[in-house]
């Protein structure tokens, strides 16, 4: 068999307390980013097997949270690489111009650079704090304040546009 | 800025309706991940082996259990055994002795299907190596009736499976090389449980084709391949596509048959198939560490004194990489020498019940590509379900072949050592992960 590599790895015990705590975020991140609810549940089951299947390669220098956050995200974004529209869920009627707002927003969201809409999906849809984003993106702390900062202004000249 | 957020919360909330914990499935993710509970498979395994007994009392044409899990049937190993196949039997023993690449041992076979056509008699035997059902043919096509056997041509059970069809052929013509009879032609395959019989279309029509014991065996006459101008041609007619039938006559699933004469499907780009088309994080200069340091992994090969081809060849060492097929790789790596400068990575593959290798692969080392090498290998000229096998580089952490209809496989790979079926009718999308799941490599596989 392959090498192992020097890992501390990670029990079927700890992904699946993961597993059952985070299932219900992972699968609206991964909607969010390949905007069909239907593939994401698939794709966070599929991520979920790399994860099991790769345990033993898991090094703890991060939290189990943030591994699992990166492979569903990898997964999601694999499954997203065929070329095809960011979509998202809009109200089938419009009321009180509610619709019009959250096509609007969409497109901006769509329209945002990958590491900020990452960002915004991990903080909004799934609640993580700074430090679990920076862990998730590997980035630093910093970096995500100034990421969802940028997406922040973006979204918000969006809004208020849409509601003129 | 709060008041900003909780705002954009509202509105980003709309975008992207919650999901529903008690959705979570974590047996399924159990079973993607290879750790599925394994209480029901040994349940299941021991009520087949129960039904076994039972079919070891029964001739050989029934000896085939169903599963109702999938929809290919499961062969069972235990098949009893009739006077002249008891001879049949020892012979792949001996066989199987002698191979380089031994299937397990106690394998039993089977007569599936039995037919003459112009006074030439063929069997069709199954046998089952590891997670791969195989069919070998065997006529009295040779000169003065002497028996002839084909290469055993086997399919892994899960790509029948992700395939979604009922029926497979696993062969279509030209199964004897060397017979005394070159206008007969045999095509032959596997069916699914309720297949009741397969209709074969060729220009010459519609041919029925009855099923037994989830195989079917069609006798033709067409004139062999030949080699005018240095190219081959096929000059039978094989047919284009098999239709798979229930009892009452409706069809169940229809298959695309190859052929040389028609030519392969041509392979697309990455685009053109599901799953990633992008390389997040291509490998620039892809090892094999351990054949650096020619570390002794897997088992040693010896070249065949005799036929002096191992000549000029380096030490080569046999993994076995598939659970699914006794297949072995021999690799092994080539220093420079006068006639090839560059060191290279070599490989070849030993079919099961084969004595020894045929053909052989070089990579050289240093080139930019994160699968080092990807060789087909098939033991018919047109290939149904081609093999593909090969190496990659350290930093590739695992490898998903992806199907034209989105159905996924994960390809084990063990030291570096690759080996995997594809349908030779669909181009497939084999992808390389390196540890943190990033895209390492993508490969279009197909024969076109």
């Amino acid at each position: 068999m392959r090498t192992k590599r020097s890992s501390e790895g990670a029990s079927l015990s700890e992904i699946e307390a993961v597993y059952r705590t985070r299932f219900a975020e992972l699968c609206r991140v991964a909607a969010a980013i390949i905007g069909d609810r239907d593939a994401a549940r698939d794709v966070v089951q599929e991520a979920f097997g790399s994860v099991i299947r790769h345990r033993e390669t898991f090094r703890r220098r991060a939290p189990l949270d943030a591994w699992v956050w990166r492979v569903v995200i990898n997964t999601a974004r694999d499954h997203r690489s065929i070329p095809r529209p960011l979509t998202f869920e809009h109200p089938v009627h419009s009321q009180n111009g509610h619709a019009e707002i959250s096509a609007a927003l969409g497109a901006a969201v769509a329209a945002l650079p990958e590491r900020q809409r990452l960002a915004l999906f991990l903080r909004y849809f799934a609640d993580l704090d700074y430090k679990a984003i920076a862990e998730t993106l590997e980035i630093r702390p910093g970096t995500v304040a100034a990421t969802l900062n940028a997406a922040h202004t973006a979204l918000r000249h969006t809004l208020t546009e849409a509601r003129r | 800025m709060t008041e900003q957020r909780g705002d954009l919360s509202v509105a980003l909330d709309s975008l992207v309706a919650p999901f529903d914990s008690s959705e979570a499935d974590w047996q399924d993710a159990l079973r993607r991940g290879g750790a599925a509970n394994r209480r029901p498979l040994i349940a299941t395994l021991a009520a087949t082996l129960a039904l076994a007994a039972v079919l070891a009392a029964t001739p050989f044409g029934q000896a085939f259990a169903s599963n109702a899990f999938d929809r290919v049937t499961v062969w069972i190993d235990q098949l009893s055994g009739s006077a002249p196949f008891k001879d049949e039997q020892n012979a792949l023993r001996e066989a199987n002795a002698r191979a380089a690449a031994p299937i397990p041992e106690g394998t039993a076979l089977g007569l599936l299907v039995s037919s003459s056509l112009d006074g030439v008699h063929f069997d069709l035997l199954g046998f089952r190596d590891r997670a791969s059902l195989c069919l070998r043919l065997q006529s009295s096509i040779g000169e003065g009736g002497q028996i002839m056997k084909a290469p055993a041509t086997c399919v892994a059970e899960q790509l029948l499976v992700d395939l979604g069809k009922p029926l497979a052929v696993v062969a279509a013509a030209d199964p004897f090389p060397r017979r005394a009879k070159p206008g007969l032609q045999a095509l032959y395959g596997f069916a699914a449980d309720g297949v009741a019989s397969v209709t074969l279309t060729n220009e010459a029509g519609v041919h029925p084709v009855p099923v037994e014991n989830n195989a079917f065996l069609y006798l033709y006459r067409g004139e062999p391949p030949s080699l005018p101008r240095d190219k081959l041609v096929y000059q039978s007619d094989v047919p284009a596509r098999a239709t798979a039938l229930d009892a009452n006559g409706r069809v169940l699933g229809t298959v695309q048959i190859m052929s040389l004469r028609r030519g392969y499907p041509g392979t697309p780009g990455p685009t053109k198939l599901p799953g990633p088309a992008v390389v997040e994080r291509p490998i620039e200069s892809p090892r094999v560490g351990w054949l650096d340091r020619g570390e002794e992994r897997g088992d040693p090969y010896e070249w065949p004194q005799t036929d002096g081809r191992g000549e000029g060849f380096p030490r080569m060492r046999m993994i076995q990489p598939s659970p699914a097929t006794s297949m072995r790789v021999l690799v092994g790596r080539l220093d420079g020498s006068p006639s090839r400068p560059e060191p290279a990575y070599c490989l070849t593959n030993v079919w099961p019940l084969s004595p020894g290798p045929t053909g052989f692969a070089f990579a050289p080392i240093g080139g930019r590509s994160g699968s080092i090498t990807l060789a087909s290998a098939t033991t018919v000229f047109d290939a149904q379900f081609p093999v593909f096998f090969g190496l990659v580089a350290d930093d590739v952490d695992s490898l998903r072949l992806i199907l034209k209809n989105g159905a996924t496989e994960a390809i084990p790979i063990v030291d570096n050592v690759f080996a995997f079926q594809a349908s030779g009718a669909e181009a497939a999308k084999l992808v390389g992960y390196d540890a943190e799941g990033r895209v390492a490599l993508i490969r279009m596989v197909g024969l076109g």
